[in-house]
């Protein structure tokens, strides 16, 4: 009886160790290639201003972004709340009028970038597309902008800019400010992600 | 007669600067001060970020100002993050004393909640040293 309890003991010792090597196998797996790069300050810029006219400008510095490349997938998101103006009577308008934050709190964007490779990628800056959809108001519009990529260490930066139209996202300026804002947005992003480790 | 035209002339003047005055502070009003503004919730970092983080809509704490209180998990520039679920950023640079695993209590505007990363976003945060009222 003794011993049949030791051979189970045994027993769950062996497959005990087999799970831990397949859970340790994973987990490794998971490090080599599963790596994220992550940015907590990433900083978007958009500008709408029109000559003579006030600047209609915004920056907002705590832009989150995950890049996974594994598959070259990248997650961004910015609360709009988060936008600041130099005209604090333009960032209420902002918020109130033209994003309506409180409904619509944050902007997403989810992409990949397109025939990137992370094992080449070094202090040169190269070119790729940035291909995904954007979700502002609650309204999804596939983008593509092409973005300047750049590795110094563990540091994946990221740039690049878009133009986009209000009404793409169902933002109506109102007749008497029609003039002071431009019909296109530029947006700027710079995105520093860390990876875990350094390569 | 000369004197009379002057003193409508200088009334007519002190009318126009007062009402250009008046035209640029509403058209340029002064920015919030979140520190001079009246705190509208107190709570643990633990609780607004266990609160927000199931909240659907967040227009509760979405602008608000906030008294928060929390270990210190993390330190980066003018940023700190407090029991993992809080960032804030504060208004000028971290207090220098300051280390990773201090309890601290500090007033900011609330900016949202950060589903990607899983963390309430303040900003305009500033120290509210020796505060004991918990």
């Amino acid at each position: 009886m003794k011993k049949k309890e030791d051979m189970n003991g045994l027993g769950n010792v062996l497959g005990g160790t087999f799970v831990w090597g397949l859970l340790i196998g994973l987990l490794s797996l998971g490090t080599v290639h599963g790596q994220l790069y992550m940015d907590r300050e990433g900083v978007v810029v958009f500008e709408a201003s029109e000559k003579l006219f006030e600047p209609v400008k915004a920056r907002n510095g705590s832009v989150s972004v995950l890049f996974d490349p594994s598959d070259n997938s990248l997650a961004s998101l910015a609360l709009m709340r988060g936008f600041r103006f130099e005209n604090s009577l333009m960032q209420e308008h902002f918020n109130e009028n033209y994003i309506e934050s409180d409904l619509y709190p944050r902007a997403r964007f989810k992409g990949i970038l397109m025939d990137f490779d992370l094992d080449l990628a070094d202090r040169t800056t190269r070119e790729y597309v940035l291909e995904g959809s954007l979700e502002i108001r609650g309204v999804e519009k596939e983008i593509q902008p092409r973005v300047k990529v750049q590795k110094i260490g563990n540091i994946l930066s990221i740039q690049g800019s878009i133009t986009l139209l209000p009404k793409d996202f169902k933002i109506e300026i109102p007749k008497i400010v029609e003039n002071k804002i431009a019909k296109e947005v530029v947006v700027k992003f710079d995105f520093k992600l860390r990876g875990d480790e350094g390569h | 007669m000369k004197g009379i035209e002057k003193k409508w002339a200088l009334v007519l003047g002190i009318v126009l600067v007062l009402m250009v005055l008046l035209a640029h502070r509403l058209l340029y009003p002064a920015p919030r001060d979140i520190a001079a503004e009246q705190v509208e919730f107190r709570m643990s970092a633990q609780a607004l970020s266990g609160e927000m983080s199931q909240m659907t809509s967040t227009t509760k704490y979405a602008d608000r100002v906030v008294l928060i209180w929390g270990r210190i998990s993390e330190i980066r520039g003018s940023r700190m993050v407090l029991e993992d679920g809080v960032e804030a950023l504060m208004l000028d640079s971290v207090e220098p004393t300051l280390e990773v695993g201090d309890s601290v209590t500090i007033k900011a505007r609330c900016v949202g909640y950060d589903e990607l990363l899983e963390v309430v976003r303040l900003d305009q945060a500033t120290l509210i040293p020796n505060y004991t009222d918990r």
